[in-house]
């Protein structure tokens, strides 16, 4: 299956190998092994939202990141929006703080929500997997820094 | 306007309520046995984990747990199960010989033996006094609720044996536990509305954190207690070790009274073996050493924090379990009031938080 299939389809549909392929496709899981992705296959929970639901609100605690899958998620306060292959509240991934945006699905969204608490006990298990995601933010934060496109 | 009523709807309810309802009926009588196997897959979780870190694929990891502590139970069972069994034997007919007899066996006992012997001479000087015979009629009714011991643990029979056919269907609930909790864990949260995902995912984190910690703790607790007063009497040299090793152990679960009764078995044994009485001592001691290193060592490494309960609370806790149910009631109520506690607790202060209460 080619990955413009993969990326159409319901996350629930794909096999295994498949949902590895899909799992790269998240800009801080790539160029995780297949290995080290079985961990992470092992731990995220699919979500779907209907148009209009709200994800999270304002001042709620943080437990989950949201990676969407398909859809797309607005934050309410300050009207930026994450589409497909984006990463929702990065910050929550690695902080204990509460939500400073309320985030609304404004199309029927699939997320695939990690916990916080499972990650770092990932990390804390499979160090270099915690290494990879490690590179992955810093290249992305230097992409942010110089502006450049990525 | 009337609401127009969808009958297939209404249908297609009723009919998934009626089989929930037998499915609940039809394995009812098992559920028991996945709530033990759950229990069980729960304990033993963190060391397939550390397992499977060994880059072993999780079969393997459960199956080498498996193997690893069938090996254990059979190394501790060639090592003291006859002398266990020798023990609660040499327990159970001595004290049905002294039902028996016609003369008190406390009364022969060293120590409990001077007394009756003053009290002989007390009530020799003065006549009127009778003690002596007092004193025997005690000791006769102390005699008559010991012996009721064992008579209570046949009376219990058949739960006994309902628990050995425990033994053979649990482990293989929690292999399957075990081998796809993954799975498992995330099919069971697919069914949580949005509203409340993130709430329960901490919820069930915290409660992890606590609960899990505090069962595995208390698991160990009871191992190396049992280990501990085994020694200590070994080496003082009172008989029955192994069994008050394993009672002490067990008893160590009851916070505050446990190691008290882990006390009165060791000290009544040595009495009942006719040791000389500053064995009392020694063995009081012994007894204070082992929780002395529990209460500093053992327990602060395992759980960090100790169960803030008050005595009075344990006591009517450990009291209604008695009443609830059988001896192993006495002993889980304190851990499953705390774990109790602990969910209401942390689920109120949690659904607080997301403003669901």
């Amino acid at each position: 299956m080619s990955l413009k299939d993969i990326l159409h389809k319901k996350l629930s549909s794909l096999k295994k190998s498949e949902r590895y392929v899909r799992l790269r496709e998240f800009w801080i899981f790539e160029g995780l092994s297949n290995y080290e992705l079985s961990f992470v296959d092992e731990l995220f929970y699919s979500r779907k939202y209907s148009a209009g639901e709200i994800l999270y609100e304002k001042g709620f605690p943080v437990e989950l990141v949201y990676l969407i899958v398909s859809g797309e998620v607005q934050l309410q306060e300050t009207g930026q929006s994450f589409g497909t292959n984006q990463v929702l509240d990065l910050s929550s991934l690695f902080w204990t703080e509460t939500r400073p945006y309320t985030a609304v699905a404004v199309v029927d969204t699939e997320v695939m929500a990690i916990s916080q608490t499972d990650f770092d006990e990932l990390i804390k298990k499979e160090k270099s997997l915690g290494v990879k995601v490690l590179k992955n933010i810093c290249t992305r934060l230097t992409h942010i820094i110089h502006d450049k496109p990525c | 306007m009337l609401k127009k009523i969808n009958y297939t709807k209404t249908l297609f309810y009723l009919l998934l309520l009626t089989a929930i309802g037998f499915g609940i009926y039809f394995y009812s009588s098992v559920f028991g046995h996945l709530i033990a196997g759950f229990v069980l897959a729960y304990i033993l979780d963190p060391l397939v984990n550390a397992v499977e870190r060994l880059r072993l694929p999780r079969w393997l990891a459960v199956l080498s747990v498996y193997i690893i502590i069938i090996g254990a139970i059979a190394l501790l069972v060639v090592l003291f199960a006859p002398s266990l069994y020798e023990q609660v034997a040499q327990v159970v007919s001595v004290l049905q010989e002294d039902s028996s007899g016609a003369a008190n066996p406390l009364v022969e006992l060293p120590l409990l033996k001077d007394l009756h012997l003053f009290l002989m001479e007390l009530d020799a000087r003065v006549p009127v006094l009778d003690l002596a015979n007092e004193y025997v009629k005690l000791m006769d009714i102390l005699v008559e609720n010991l012996v009721a011991l064992p008579k209570i643990i046949m009376k219990n029979y058949s739960a006994i044996i309902g628990a050995v056919s425990y033994v053979g269907t649990i482990p293989l609930i929690c292999f399957y536990l075990l081998l796809d909790k993954a799975r498992f864990r995330k099919a069971l949260f697919s069914l949580i509305p949005n509203r409340y995902f993130e709430p329960i995912v901490i919820l069930s984190d915290k409660i992890d954190e606590t609960v899990g910690k505090y069962m595995r703790a208390m698991l160990f607790e009871v191992l190396a207690v049992a280990l501990m007063t085994f020694i200590a009497l070994r080496i003082l040299g009172v008989p029955y070790a192994i069994l008050i090793g394993v009672i002490a152990g067990f008893a160590n679960i009851i916070p505050y009274f446990g190691p008290f009764i882990g006390g009165c078995v060791a000290v009544l044994s040595s009495l009942i073996a006719g040791q000389p009485p500053i064995m009392i001592f020694w063995v009081i001691l012994a007894m204070i050493l082992v929780q002395q290193v529990d209460n500093n060592l053992v327990y602060p490494v395992l759980v960090g924090k100790t169960i803030d309960m008050h005595p009075l609370v344990v006591f009517f806790t450990v009291l209604a379990g008695g009443w609830f149910g059988s001896l192993i009631w006495m002993l889980i109520s304190v851990p499953l009031l705390y774990i109790t506690y602990t969910m209401i607790k942390e689920t109120y202060l949690n659904f607080k938080m997301f403003k669901l209460l």
